[in-house]
């Protein structure tokens, strides 16, 4: 558990806003099983078979999958990560791209030693949040008054000079720094924006169709007038159709989210 | 022994209630939220299978002097808190009310509660138990 740190005080989503009316509903609750039936399972048959207890539970593991896919956390989480030293970060001030983003605040930036004693802590007014929702953070010690505002050596740890001195005889230190900072795609526990509520029901509905489908045997049946003849058509997959309209559409919001959230890598070779 | 708990709406004493879940709650208004305690590993007969998630668990009537403190979970300590449960119903142990505050505001999702019986306590996690409404909507 925790309290927030430095933040630049504009909304995850949508980006980097300042201000917003109420008049559109972008923000709701995490999807409900009532949602989950009326939004995207209305008229599917035999989806009376659910109970509410395992729509929630299909909502909570569709919720883990989109996560997995979006590689963003739906709800907040604070984490704990070591970044490295490099020379050139002498010249240019310093600065971390973390690894999950968007970024809400940052609590903490130290140098750690190895053996986890805290040896230096950076105050949090040297920190640049402008550009934290793409994960980016600044060392940008400009500041009006340094009254107060110089990092803070580890009181039980007696070497920590050579820590600083590290830094003038190493181009390259793998595990200097530790920065600890709050990162997912709302800033408001529970609520999450409404295209996320319709990936994780999009989820939800491809999983529960898939598995509803499995108890159809025939997919047309008729008997003669006389009785004396019938067939069966079978048909196991009624829903396919619908199944793949909803993984489409899916993954059209999740490419444009993750490209929205900097989830999205691009690798070349220039 | 499986503890968790359905949710209740409409509840007007003993006999007449529904089961909904989640508890809706909206910002700015006092809340009230009703739980019945249930055992997830007795069904309502015992021919039908338990499963994992039986639609009608049999309800779990606590021991006279049980106590349920019921804990809002948050990432952020300042906003955590929990309050403890009352039994509106003398003739039914297991139904409890939790009366919140206009100032007391749960986060959406799973909600804990503890029950303390003849010594044990019991953690109780009930997944998606609460839907919060808030005032603010355009962006977070």
């Amino acid at each position: 558990m925790s309290t927030k740190g430095k933040s630049y005080d504009t909304k995850i989503y949508p980006q980097s806003v300042n201000e917003s009316s109420n008049l559109l509903t972008r923000i709701e609750p995490l999807l409900t099983p009532a949602l989950l039936k009326s939004r995207y399972l209305h008229e599917v048959p035999r989806v009376e078979v659910y109970s509410e207890d395992e729509l929630q539970q299909e909502i909570m593991m569709a919720v883990n999958e989109v996560e997995l896919l979006l590689n963003v956390p739906v709800f907040s989480v604070q984490k704990r990560e070591k970044h490295p030293y490099e020379y050139s970060m002498l010249n240019n001030n310093f600065h971390f791209l973390l690894s999950t983003r968007p970024v809400q605040s940052v609590e903490s930036v130290k140098v750690m030693s190895t053996n986890g004693v805290s040896v230096y802590t950076f105050p949090l007014e040297w920190l640049e949040m402008a550009l934290a929702y793409r994960g980016q953070i600044n060392f940008l010690p400009l500041l009006t008054t340094f009254a107060d505002k110089t990092p803070t050596t580890g009181g039980d740890y007696a070497g920590a000079a050579i820590f600083l001195q590290a830094m003038g005889y190493n181009r390259f230190i793998s595990a200097y720094f530790e920065i600890t900072y709050t990162a997912g795609l709302s800033n408001i526990d529970g609520n999450v924006p409404v295209v996320v509520n319709d990936i994780i029901g999009m989820t939800a509905s491809i999983n529960m169709l898939s598995t509803l489908q499995t108890g159809y045997i025939y997919g047309s049946q008729s008997l003669s007038q006389d009785g004396i003849s019938q067939s069966s058509g079978i048909n196991r997959a009624p829903f396919n159709e619908r199944i793949q309209a909803l993984t489409e559409k899916r993954e059209r919001f999740i490419s444009r989210l993750k490209m929205l959230m900097f989830s999205k890598f691009y690798i070349g070779n220039i | 022994m499986r503890l968790s708990a359905k949710m209740l709406k409409n509840v007007s004493n003993v006999n007449h209630f529904e089961y909904k879940s989640p508890a809706y709650v909206s910002e700015g208004n006092s809340n009230i939220i009703y739980f019945q305690i249930v055992d997830l590993d007795k069904p309502v007969s015992p021919t039908i299978d338990t499963g994992t998630l039986p639609n009608y668990p049999l309800r779990h009537m606590p021991a006279s002097g049980s106590t349920v403190m019921v804990i809002f979970d948050s990432l952020l300590d300042n906003a955590q808190f929990s309050i403890a449960a009352v039994q509106p119903f003398a003739q039914d142990a297991s139904i409890w009310k939790v009366t919140l505050s206009s100032a007391q505001l749960p986060k959406s999702g799973n909600f804990i509660f503890e029950l303390t019986e003849s010594g044990n306590t019991y953690h109780v996690v009930v997944k998606g138990g609460i839907s919060v409404a808030l005032n603010e909507v355009g962006s977070c």
